[in-house]
Order: structure tokens, then C-alpha cells, then sequence
């Protein structure tokens, strides 16, 4: 691959900081996805929580609201019994609310309208027992949907319970507040227990695959981060390491030393151009050898001729300072050649 | 262009061959190669002029040394 060291940098610092981000956003969403679940879980726990307050509330107001129907069948009117309405009108107060919080958090409008119902006919019923046992006390509705005690009723009981009178409408009263207890309130707590355990569960292997994805990420980063500074020391290393070895080669005397190169990048023209100027060298080297060896072969040549000048001269009694003249060019011939020798030997 | 180039690579060739193991014996012999044929053949290029001159004293040189080229 024919890449820049800059190309090679960048590349390198990009697949860090891509692992890094992946790493980032993975464990960002994970631990979203694991909160969501918590928050889940909280909505659920709340919601059974108030379904089994609004039990409660409900079997209160129903064993109250019996209580007082009991006593109104009996005629036992009086301060104590209206002690009753008002306990009674208390603690369907409390309920209503509570059940109006559940309605809200579970969505469910039925429970609301069943619950109003309900009560209509409970109502209808202590109604029933007052007139049976002649108690002037009458449970009535208000214009914002609360009951109170009256000397008359407005009451509109369900098609359930209308026309139904004594045992029958205690019955009829009873079964229906059993089917509410059980049917919705109860079965709506054991929904949202299982919605939050299902949630909890959900929450706890969430963050369990978030952390290890994330620490599979942070490894596969780390991998990607060390395998990236390797290929980029490698990338720039090895052929400085070769560049180096064939810089002592030639150093120690290798002029032959080749530097192999496939790097196409920055690195590369640094090597051929060290290669290069390692072939100038060794051309001018090999000039100055030859004009040495020139050098050698005319000193010789010189020398030889001296000798045989030197020779004539004293065969022909020649002017003794000529002959002395041509001994001394003879002496610094030889001493030049034995110089160059000693040059080319070095 | 190159002939005059080619000539003297196979001739420097020849020579390193003959000499292999004398290095002293080698710039001798390429300094008499020199001497003989009236040029350096260190300084002739592969873009230079192929004188026919040039041509014939260094093949003339060469073969006076001893070598087929």
C-alpha cells in the first residue's frame, strides 16, 4: 500500500479516535437502555404499590360501608351512627384518591368508572338497609361526585344491583366488591410486580452487557490503537533500521552495498536519495582511482625514462649537472609513485 | 548515443575480472587503460557523444592490454 507517513498518521489517529467514539456511544446507549429499564422498574413498583394501597383503602371502605349498613338495618340511629357516614364518606375519600392516582399511572379509565359504580351501589345498598330499618339517614350524591348523609337520596344504582332489595342486594353488593378487590385492583399489583421484576431482571443483565461490551470495545480500542502504532513504527522503522545498516555497510568500507527500497512515501525518497548520493560518492571515488592509476602508470613511465636518460647521459659524458639533475628527477619520480602506491593502499 | 558507454562498462568489466583479489594491479591497469586511450573512462556517461575517436582508442587501448571488447 503506497501511503504517506502523513496519510499513514492520519489513518492511524483516525481508527484510534473511530474505536474510541464506538466505544463511547456503545457504552452511552447501553447504560441508557439499562436506565430506562430502572426506570421501568420504579414506574411498575410504584404502580403496585399504590394498587396495594388502593386495596386496602377499597376493603376498608367496604367493611366500614357494611358496618354502617348493618347498623342503619337495625335502626340504631344516632350520634354515633352518623360517626359512622362520616367514616365511611373519610375513607372513600382516601380510596377514591388513591384510585385515581392508580387510574392515572396504570391508564386504565375502567377502573375509575367501575370504581364510581361500585360505590353508587354500595351506597344504594346502606341506602336499602336504612329504609328497611327505618333510619331517616340517606346517603346522596353531590354535583362533584362525593356522597354525603341526607334525609334523601338521589342515588342511581348499576343495572347490576337495580332492583334487587334485602339478602339479594347484599349479595349481589358483596360479589361485586370481591370481583373489583380481586379482579382489578389485585390483578393489577400482580401485573405490575411481574412488570418490575421483569424490569428489574432486564435493568441488571443490561448493565452487565454494558459493561462487558464496553469493555470489549475498550479492549477491541486498545487492540486497534496498538496494532495502529505498530504498523505505523514498523512503517517508518524498518527501512530508517535498513538505511542505517547500509550506512555503516558503506561506512565499513562496502561501497557495493545496495539499499533495497519499496517504500513509495516520504521515507522512501529519504532512502533513494541516501542511495543516491551513495552512487555519486563511489563514481567519484572510482575517478579518482583511475586518476590515480594514471598518475602510477606516467610516474613509471617517467621513471623508466629518467633511468634510461640518466644512463645515456653517462655513456656520452654528458654535463655532470645534467646527469645529477636527471638522478634527482629519477629519486622524486620514484618517491611520487611509491606516494600514489601508498594512497591507493590506504 | 551509449555505444562509447557500453564500451567502457565491458571493458571495466574485463579489467575487474582480470584483476580480481589485486586492487593496485586494477588501478594500474585502469590507468594505463586511461593513459592509452587519452580519456577517463570513469567520466564517460550513458548520454554522452559516442566519438568515433574515442571509440576506436579505447578499443585499440583494450586490446593492447589484453582484452576482447
Amino acid at each position: 500500500m503506497n501511503l504517506s507517513v502523513r496519510n499513514r498518521i492520519v489513518i492511524a489517529l483516525s481508527l484510534v479516535l473511530a474505536a474510541s467514539i464506538a466505544a463511547g456511544i456503545y457504552a452511552t446507549w447501553a447504560y441508557a437502555r439499562a436506565a430506562s429499564y430502572a426506570e421501568q422498574a420504579r414506574t411498575a413498583t410504584e404502580r403496585a404499590t399504590l394498587a396495594a394501597l388502593a386495596g386496602q383503602q377499597v376493603t376498608r371502605f367496604f367493611s366500614e360501608a357494611s358496618n354502617l349498613a348493618l347498623g342503619v338495618a337495625r335502626a340504631q340511629e344516632s350520634a354515633e351512627q352518623s360517626a359512622d357516614y362520616g367514616g365511611v364518606n373519610g375513607t372513600d375519600l382516601a380510596a377514591s384518591r388513591t384510585i385515581e392516582r392508580l387510574a392515572d399511572a396504570a391508564g386504565d379509565d375502567t377502573l375509575r368508572s367501575d370504581w364510581a359504580e361500585l360505590r353508587m351501589d354500595v351506597y344504594h345498598w346502606i341506602n336499602a338497609e336504612a329504609e328497611a330499618g327505618g333510619a331517616a339517614l340517606r346517603m346522596r350524591q353531590r354535583e362533584d361526585g362525593r356522597f354525603y348523609a341526607s334525609t334523601t337520596s338521589n342515588l342511581e344504582p348499576s343495572d347490576a344491583v337495580a332492583g334487587l332489595q334485602g339478602v339479594e342486594l347484599r349479595r349481589k353488593v358483596r360479589e361485586r366488591q370481591d370481583a373489583y378487590l380481586d379482579g382489578e385492583l389485585r390483578a393489577i399489583a400482580r401485573q405490575a410486580d411481574t412488570v418490575a421484576a421483569s424490569a428489574v431482571r432486564a435493568e441488571a443483565e443490561a448493565k452487565e452487557a454494558a459493561r462487558l461490551g464496553t469493555l470489549v470495545l475498550i479492549g477491541l480500542s486498545i487492540i486497534v490503537a496498538v496494532s495502529a502504532s505498530v504498523w505505523l513504527y514498523r512503517s517508518i522503522a524498518t527501512p530508517l533500521a535498513r538505511a542505517r545498516e547500509f550506512a555503516s555497510a558503506v561506512k565499513g568500507g562496502d561501497l557495493g552495498a545496495r539499499l533495497e527500497q519499496h517504500q513509495h512515501d516520504e521515507i522512501g525518497e529519504l532512502t533513494m536519495a541516501v542511495e543516491e548520493m551513495k552512487d555519486s560518492v563511489v563514481a567519484r571515488i572510482d575517478t579518482m582511482r583511475e586518476v590515480a592509476g594514471v598518475v602510477l602508470v606516467l610516474t613509471e613511465h617517467l621513471g623508466e625514462s629518467l633511468v634510461h636518460a640518466e644512463r645515456v647521459a653517462a655513456d656520452q659524458a654528458a654535463d655532470p649537472e645534467l646527469v645529477s639533475d636527471l638522478a634527482d628527477a629519477r629519486k622524486d619520480s620514484a618517491a611520487l609513485a611509491g606516494m600514489v602506491g601508498q594512497l591507493l593502499e590506504a | 548515443m551509449g555505444t562509447l558507454y557500453d564500451l567502457c562498462k565491458r571493458v571495466s568489466a574485463e579489467l575487474e575480472a582480470k584483476h580480481a583479489g589485486d586492487p593496485i594491479g586494477l588501478v594500474r591497469a585502469k590507468g594505463e587503460l586511461a593513459t592509452r586511450a587519452g580519456f577517463l573512462v570513469t567520466l564517460v556517461g550513458p548520454n554522452d557523444y559516442d566519438d568515433p575517436g574515442k571509440v576506436a582508442a579505447l578499443r585499440a587501448a583494450a586490446s593492447e592490454l589484453g582484452i576482447v571488447a
